[in-house]
């Protein structure tokens, strides 16, 4: 009887610290983002970059879910990539939205915020077709959502 | 060999081995080679034959020693581990390894938020970044509105 009692603890207390984990981690993404809000609006981009790095780098529980995280990163990684073009890196920013996309594409806001970075990090390196091409891709996610928004889409 | 070859010695321990074979007891003279012999031919004269009680003596002490002998090769070797046990501990081994499959990769992955939908103003402000000339603070006012409801979801849900 003893032991039915200790493993039912061992399962609560698990169960405790995958949600304790989650909890956190959604706290520490509010932390940096509201960071990252205060640094751009004193205008300290490299304080706002790290803030969001944290949220780009941070390791995510299991008790989350993967679509959850993609749609935190994702948002992070199209801020960063604003902030490296803003102090003239469309290099470092294009990276930033590949490392991005990598996480995976969607038909919504976030995948849509990143194809348009894209283009305007390509546009800023003087590679204009290819950020045309980009530019279409953030077009079309777009519309969709404004079809969706305005209940005329699936 | 002649008769007369024949020395007093060999003469006297031929006459003691003649005379063992008739009485069936040995003299001190006779050698152990001559009484061995002697015994060989009384043996063989008797058909080879034991007496009735000696061969039971004889038949008891085998079948102990037969005993013995099988006790010790239980004990020495362990009986062959029968068919059907390996049936068992194969099924068993297999149960195992499922359980251990079906934790592992059946879990289901854990369900997405259900997030709110960006507003009809936010996906055009978004589509009008995409024009030179686009209002790019006030989609970054939308944006920040929007990112935080999505936050509230996921605090909601996580915390």
């Amino acid at each position: 009887m003893k032991l039915v009692h200790v493993a039912a603890f061992l399962c609560l207390a698990l169960l405790h610290g995958c949600a304790g984990d989650a909890a956190s981690w959604i706290r520490d993404v509010r932390a940096a983002s509201a960071e990252a809000d205060a640094a751009e609006a004193r205008g300290d981009a490299a304080a706002a970059a790290r803030a969001l790095e944290r949220i780009t780098e941070g390791e995510v529980p299991e008790a989350v879910a993967a679509e959850d995280a993609r749609v935190v990163r994702q948002d992070a990684f199209a801020r960063l990539a604003q902030l490296r073009l803003a102090l003239g890196d469309p290099v470092a920013a294009l990276a930033d939205v590949d490392r991005g996309l990598v996480l995976g594409e969607r038909e919504d806001l976030f995948t849509a915020n990143l194809w348009a970075m894209r283009g305007r990090a390509l546009e800023a390196a003087g590679r204009d077709r290819e950020a045309a091409r980009d530019y279409h891709r953030a077009l079309i996610i777009h519309e969709a959502l404004l079809d969706r928004a305005l209940g005329e889409g699936p | 060999m002649s008769d007369e070859d024949i020395d007093e010695t060999e003469r006297r321990e031929a006459e003691a081995l003649a005379r063992a074979l008739d009485r069936g007891s040995a003299d001190d003279g006779l050698p152990e080679d001559a009484l061995q012999t002697a015994a060989l031919l009384r043996y063989s004269a008797g058909g080879g034959e034991l007496a009735a009680d000696r061969e039971d003596a004889l038949l008891g002490e085998v079948l102990e020693a037969a005993e013995r002998a099988a006790r010790k090769r239980e004990v020495a070797a362990p009986a062959a581990t029968p068919w059907w046990r390996w049936v068992i501990g194969f099924a068993g081994l297999t149960a195992a390894i499922a359980l251990v499959l079906f934790l592992a990769l059946g879990r289901d992955p854990v369900q997405p938020t259900p997030l709110p939908a960006p507003s009809a103003s936010l996906v055009s402000s978004g589509l009008g970044r995409l024009t030179p000339g686009a209002d790019e603070e006030g989609f970054r006012a939308e944006m920040a509105t929007y990112r935080a409801s999505v936050y509230g979801a996921l605090s909601a849900r996580y915390e």
